[in-house]
């Protein structure tokens, strides 16, 4: 426990006329973040204040029980929910001043998603929904990338294909490359592989790590199971709410270890 | 089970309201039909209960001429009949009573009233007997003598004319001027039901309606004690063969049942236009139950797997249906009420003015429309309920809510057999001509190309969505990716649209093509320059031929004709017969005689349409026998035989002979061409200051004479438009409802569009034209069966002077535009709902 507190950024202060900032090299941020959902006696603490930066070309992963408040962290991270209280950053920009607008032209072109299943629209092909993002934007993006990224991930000769012909692994494939195709600032993942069997499950996870070894992107991934936490450079433990714990460089076995510690 | 399914109709209350707004809108028209004929119907029942309280009997002739079109003309009798009636044993008074026509000038110079549409312009005989007189003084006096007028109140206060006042009154003997001595009450009410009534006394009635020396009636009081039965049977007794008495109790039924006759037509035009409306909501119905139970696939299955057996899955949905369709039917019946406001309302803006009464809600109304919409309701349901109980546990668990599509080749076969056997149907329905077969041929054409609809839905959609991907980028090919998946529904959703368009675009089609034809008739029969039009046509309408004859005196007219209607049973069948002046009248117009000359039109002649001749197996020099009303049978020898049935109808005779039968002689319009070296403008302007002392006529050069002839159509065009609307209204609630359960369905996929950075903008863009590629499939569908519909009536009426067909593009491409338009605004609310959904909560919907 304590250990974990060590790493933490420093708690929010109320400095009069100078709001808390973000680190500077964070891909995103939060401060203070809580979030309440319903009111009076069927309140729900989902959040309570969490402070926490996610740095640049680094692989996160947030673990936690149900109800830990971790899927609500990354939701609010990714501008999909809004905090109650608090404030969460995207590449130093605060996401709650963002009309609805903004902060959908934030996502598209500053947030990569990959989500457990159904990430595809099925009436566009692989390509098609991997620039999805950038044509809504109508934008081009940079060809040569998305070339390398479907190229990384395998999809070469799948292109063409509806998501129904796809397998779920390349499903899962098509969605990371969606994610990456507009080098987005952060990318969420929320349990990206847990809709896979083990050894699909291996290969995605493979090349999100490439993903941020190679091509030095950002990748912040919801996950349960430790084994896929260890591709991860660092593993935030959430609990009731909180950021109770956290493991740089883990390994499944140090995963299994904490989560059993914790769970005591 | 019956618990559960109502527990369903509760938990999904906004789709249960949806599908009952299809059966509401229906039903709506269907009882609002009713409601409004029957409350129109009472209030004329009610009327003549009234005029006829205090007759005991009356005397009238017993020769009747039916002409159709509610028309009918009675013979007159002779005036000595009067004191024969008055000596009988038992009768305490008699008034001999003359009826016709007298429109009323107001104050400002403007004709009350047009005989022609709208309610009649009665000029009556004042009957002197108090108590057999419905009307009372309620200012002034009685009329006692010639140049005297009584006026009931209501038309008095309309016109702004008070008792002292000199007025003008149109009769058939000219547009003369009276003394306003009285204003009268029509028992309590201020009018006839709307009519408006002149009253004279009754030497000046018989003057100025020119019927002097007979009498149209005598009405008979008896002394107290008598029964109708006995005075009729004492009456009857000195009558003759030609004549006839009857009591005050029939004599209301009959002028009931007249009116109803008369109001048949108008009750059928509006029912046609509600079982429209109800085939339309049975699409739309349909349409919605498919996708609502392809939703609940998967509860239904549930229910299976918990031992529900199929008829219980099948019994659900009916009670469902059920339920539905008689909640439903019972709020269109509330609906209706206010439906039939609207339609008096909208009746009343296009001139055809109704007496109105209470409102008249009969128990007949509530139930058929209750059986209607529930039936449609139950039928709608079957196809999909028996697709839902036939579908196992498993297959259900299984299978994704959106609906399969595989073409079909024995779907296509029906599809095409149907359809073929509609067309036929409607081309031998026309011709026979049976409308009712052509009616059921259109309805098989609609369901053909219903069933043929999702084998061309694909196709079609993605050519028509091919512009919009292309130039409205992502949210573009979405919208046409989206309306290219699920042919089956676009199909059906688009179905709704198809009949009102193709009945829209039939009927566009027809009035384009009968305008052609009227104006191709006028180019080449009519050779005048200047036309004197009254805007009435049949009896009671027109103006006095003195008229004509006083621009015929005109230095600036060369020859000037004028055209009367006539009336009579030629070899036993009712019909117009027109008026023409053989001197002047061919001069005006070539009737494309084939044989004869206009001086064969002789006073014992009669020339006759060559398709006319044919069917009476005659030709000229044979001999048709010709009741008139009034004179009776004549013998009457064709002399010519012509070709232009727009111009001169089955049958012509001379003016002179149709004066020699004593009957009412009005012009409707008279003819006339300039002398040489008269300008058009300076002819006008001569013509116009004779034509002025007779409020209702309008002078026309050629130009506005077609326009007017023509513009004729627009009235009847208009009318149909705005009852079609109700059927496109009813569509687009159809398309919102399909939007809105695809929406529901897409919902995790348009959270995950959301999510990955779709604005709302482009979320309701991408249904928007979804939308709009349905709805202008469904138009185009209807507009190439409404092509079909309206040549195959301009083919059927070929013979009858129809002769143009004519294809309004520009008219057809704005229907289609507006389709799209309903389209547009059909997806607004679900596309503003669908953007504003959660995107949590929708990426998570399982």
């Amino acid at each position: 426990m304590t250990e974990a507190t060590e790493h933490l950024p420093p708690a929010p202060q109320s400095m009069p006329g100078a709001p808390p900032q973000p680190a500077g090299n964070a891909a995103a941020s939060a401060i203070g973040a809580s979030k309440v959902y319903g009111m009076g006696d069927t309140e729900v603490h989902a959040l309570r204040e969490v402070s926490v930066d996610f740095e640049a070309g680094r692989f996160t992963a947030i673990m936690g029980p149900s109800g830990s408040g971790k899927s609500t962290l990354m939701q609010c991270m990714a501008g999909l929910d809004r905090l109650s209280s608090g404030e969460a950053y995207i590449g130093g920009q605060p996401l709650s001043a963002l009309s609805d607008k903004a902060l959908t032209t934030l996502r598209r072109e500053k947030i990569g998603f990959v989500f457990q299943a159904y990430n595809l629209i099925p009436t566009l092909n692989a390509r098609e929904n991997i620039t999805l993002p950038l044509d809504l934007a109508g934008s081009k993006g940079d060809p040569a990338w998305i070339d390398e990224v479907i190229q990384t991930v395998g999809l070469a000769d799948r292109q063409t294909h509806r998501p129904n012909e796809l397998s779920g692994g390349q499903q899962q494939r098509v969605a990371v490359a969606r994610a990456l195709a507009s080098r987005p600032a952060i990318i969420f993942g929320d349990e990206p592989t847990g809709n896979l069997d083990s050894r699909t499950g291996a290969e995605i996870l493979d090349f999100m790590r490439r993903a941020v070894d190679e091509l030095e992107q950002t990748i912040v991934m919801v996950t349960h199971d430790p084994v896929s936490a260890a591709y991860s450079d660092r593993v935030m433990f959430l609990a009731d709410g909180r950021i109770v714990h956290e493991l740089a460089s883990p390994t499944a076995d140090m995963v299994y270890d904490t989560m059993r510690n914790l769970g005591d | 089970m019956l618990r559960a399914t109502l527990k369903s109709i509760r938990g999904h209350f906004g789709r249960t309201v949806a599908t009952a707004l299809a059966v509401i809108l229906g039903i709506s028209f269907l009882a609002g039909t009713m409601i409004f004929t029957d409350s129109v119907q009472r209030a004329f029942d009610d009327l003549f209960a009234t005029v006829f309280e205090t007759t005991d009997a009356q005397v009238r002739s017993s020769e009747i001429i039916d002409v159709g079109f509610g028309i009918q003309v009675r013979s007159k009798i002779p005036e000595s009949l009067v004191d024969e009636v008055a000596a009988v044993d038992g009768v305490a008074a008699v008034d001999g009573f003359v009826q016709g026509t007298a429109t009323v000038v107001d104050s400002e110079g403007e004709p009350i009233g047009n005989p022609g549409q709208g309610p009649p312009t009665f000029g009556f005989s004042w009957t002197d007997d108090d108590e057999l007189s419905q009307f009372t003084i309620s200012d002034g006096r009685e009329p006692t003598g010639p140049g005297e007028v009584v006026l009931d109140e209501t038309t008095a206060e309309t016109g702004n004319l008070s008792v002292g006042d000199q007025i003008q009154i149109l009769v058939p003997v000219g547009a003369e001027t009276f003394e306003l001595v009285g204003v009268a009450k029509f028992g309590d009410s201020g009018s006839i039901g709307g009519a408006t009534t002149a009253l004279f006394e009754l030497e000046e009635a018989q003057r100025a309606l020119a019927v002097e020396g007979v009498l149209d009636g005598i009405a008979i009081r008896a002394e107290e004690g008598l029964s109708e039965e006995e005075i009729v049977s004492r009456v009857a007794a000195v009558l003759d063969g030609n004549n006839e008495v009857i009591t005050g109790t029939e004599a209301t039924e009959e002028n009931q049942d007249a009116i109803r006759d008369s109001l048949s037509f108008f009750t059928i035009f509006l029912t046609i236009f509600a079982i429209i409306a109800v085939f339309v909501s049975t699409f739309v119905i349909y349409n919605t139950f498919s996708i609502l139970i392809a939703q609940r696939t998967r509860e239904l299955a549930l229910f299976r797997a918990l031992g529900a057996n199929q008829g219980q899955v099948l019994g659900s949905v009916f009670v469902e249906a059920i339920v539905i369709g008689i909640v439903g039917s019972l709020l269109g019946v509330g609906l209706g009420i206010g439906l039939s406001f609207g339609l008096q309302a909208m009746l009343n803006g296009f001139g055809i003015e109704l007496p109105s009464g209470g409102l008249v809600v009969l128990p007949r109304t509530i139930i058929l429309s209750v059986v209607v919409g529930t039936v449609v309701t139950v039928v709608a349901a079957l196809f999909p309920a028996v697709r839902a109980a036939r579908i196992t546990p498993i297959e259900a668990m299984r299978e994704s809510a959106a609906e399969s599509y595989k073409r079909n080749n024995v779907r296509v076969g029906i599809g095409l057999v149907i359809t073929a056997l509609g067309a036929v149907a409607i081309l031998v329905g026309l011709l026979a001509p049976e409308i009712s077969l052509a009616g059921l041929g259109a309805v098989a054409m609609f369901i053909g190309v219903f069933v043929l609809g999702p084998t061309i839905a694909k196709p079609v959609a993605r050519v028509l969505g091919a512009p919009i991907a292309a130039t409205r980028g992502t949210t573009g090919k979405l919208a046409r990716d989206n309306s290219m998946r699920n042919p089956k529904r676009m199909a059906r959703t688009a179905a709704a649209l198809t009949v009102g368009v193709a009945l829209v675009a039939g009927v566009t089609v027809l009035a384009s093509s009968l305008s052609a034809s009227i104006e191709n008739t006028i180019e080449e029969g009519f050779v005048g320059d200047v036309v004197i039009d009254s805007g009435s046509f049949g009896p009671g309408g027109g103006f006095s031929p003195e008229l004509t004859s006083s621009l015929a005196e005109l230095d600036e007219t060369e020859v000037v004709s004028g055209i009367r209607v006539g009336i009579g049973e030629l070899e036993g069948t009712g019909d117009f017969l027109l008026a023409f002046d053989p001197a002047t009248g061919f001069e005006l117009f070539d009737i494309g005689l084939i044989e004869g000359a206009p001086s064969d039109l002789t006073d014992d002649a009669i020339f006759l349409l060559d398709t006319k001749a044919e069917d009476l197996e005659v030709g000229v020099g044979d001999t048709v026998l010709v009741n008139f009303p009034n004179s009776g049978e004549q013998s009457l020898t064709v002399r010519g035989l012509y070709d232009d049935a727009a111009l001169a109808g089955n049958q012509v005779i001379s003016q002179s002979l149709w004066e020699s039968t004593g009957a009412e002689q009005l012009e409707f319009a008279a003819y006339a061409t300039l002398a040489e070296g008269v300008s058009i403008e300076e002819g006008r302007a001569a013509i116009e200051s004779v034509a002025a002392a007779y409020p209702n006529t309008t002078v026309q050069d050629r130009e506005e004479f077609v326009e007017s002839q023509t513009g004729q159509l627009d009235l009847i065009l208009n009318l149909i438009y705005a009852l079609l609307g109700l059927a496109i209204i009813i569509a687009a609630f159809g398309i919102a409802n399909t939007m809105r359960l695809s929406t529901i369905e897409r919902t995790r996929e348009i959270g995950l569009l959301r999510a990955v950075g779709m604005t709302r903008g482009q979320v309701q863009s991408t249904i928007r034209w979804e939308a709009v590629i349905t709805a202008v499939f469904g138009a185009l569908l209807g507009v190439a069966l409404g092509l079909f519909f309206g040549y195959a009536i301009i083919y059927a009426l070929r013979d009858q002077g129809v002769s143009s067909f004519s294809v309004p593009v520009v008219a057809l491409t704005t229907v289609v535009g507006l389709a799209a338009v309903v389209g547009l605004l059909a997806s607004i609310v679900p596309s503003v709902r669908a953007s504003r959904r959660n995107i949590l909560e929708a990426i998570a919907t399982d």
